[in-house]
């Protein structure tokens, strides 16, 4: 399984985002507490927005990354991206293949 | 009006706050684990820069390494089992065995998944050359039956006559 990334073009210039442990230590070390995510979301959203550019554009501007995350569209799909994201540097250390016969499988109806 | 650079900003939430407590982080697990993958062989680069799904594939080495270190030492086992038994004659007491039995001239023929695989992907690769030349074939003989006057498919013969 390959690293989940965000990839987009802003004025020119591509983007990818996508969290490392090194990335997530140093959120972490800046104040951002993933459970307060589970609370508050979109106030959080930005940060994390943020986070995911320390990877690949480390240098790049807060005021620049907070233009994109305004023009950013369907910010609860983003949210789960980012999220899913930010969750693999976390599961690839917990879950192995899962069990034969031990998960249920379900769709939703919409 | 000062832009901060994303390194610099600070993510305390509103108002700011305190730095989280080393008990609600995921760094801390981060770093208790860090000396387990270094033992699998892991890079400081790749467990903290590279693809995260990377301590997966350590994780599933590090068995496949663990089976294979296991199989040789009972494979090991096999084989001094064996030399002693090709011995075991001539040590008893009161043997009236004068020579050892003859130890295997051949290792065992061993077999695994890999070299399963191998096995199978020839014997696609030999199908379809097969294949290939079956066709090739039965172009070359349409073709002379063809220049010979005959038709292809079940289709009529040239008319020759009566």
């Amino acid at each position: 399984m390959a690293a989940k990334q965000l990839n987009f073009s802003y004025n020119g210039v591509d983007y990818t985002l996508e969290f490392t442990r090194n990335t997530i230590k140093q959120m972490e070390s800046n104040g951002f507490i993933a459970r307060d995510f589970e609370d508050k979301p979109m106030s959080l959203l930005p940060d994390l927005f943020a986070g995911a550019f320390l990877k690949n554009h480390r240098f790049t501007k807060r005021a620049l990354i907070d233009e994109i995350y305004g023009k950013m569209h369907n910010k609860p799909a983003l949210i789960e991206c980012l999220t899913l994201m930010y969750n693999d540097t976390i599961e690839s250390m917990l879950f192995d293949e899962p069990e034969e016969g031990k998960n249920l499988e379900w769709t939703p109806n919409w | 009006m000062d832009s901060e650079l994303v390194s610099d900003s600070e993510f305390y939430g509103e108002g700011g706050g305190t730095p989280p407590s080393r008990s609600s982080t995921y760094t801390q697990y981060f770093e208790k684990l860090f000396p387990y993958y270094l033992s699998l062989g892991m890079s400081y680069e790749q467990y903290w820069d590279d693809d995260p799904w990377l301590v997966k594939a350590y994780r599933k080495a590090w068995e496949l390494k663990q089976e294979t270190v296991n199989q040789n030492l009972w494979l090991q086992g096999m084989y001094i089992y064996e030399a002693l038994c090709c011995v075991a004659p001539i040590i008893r007491a009161f043997s009236k065995v004068k020579k050892p039995l003859p130890y295997r001239s051949e290792p065992y023929e061993l077999k695994n998944e890999v070299s399963e695989i191998r096995k199978e992907l020839r014997q696609h690769r030999n199908d379809d050359m097969a294949k290939s030349a079956l066709e090739a074939f039965a172009l070359r003989f349409n073709k002379n039956f063809q220049e010979k006057g005959g038709a292809t498919n079940g289709g009529q013969r040239g008319d020759t006559g009566s």
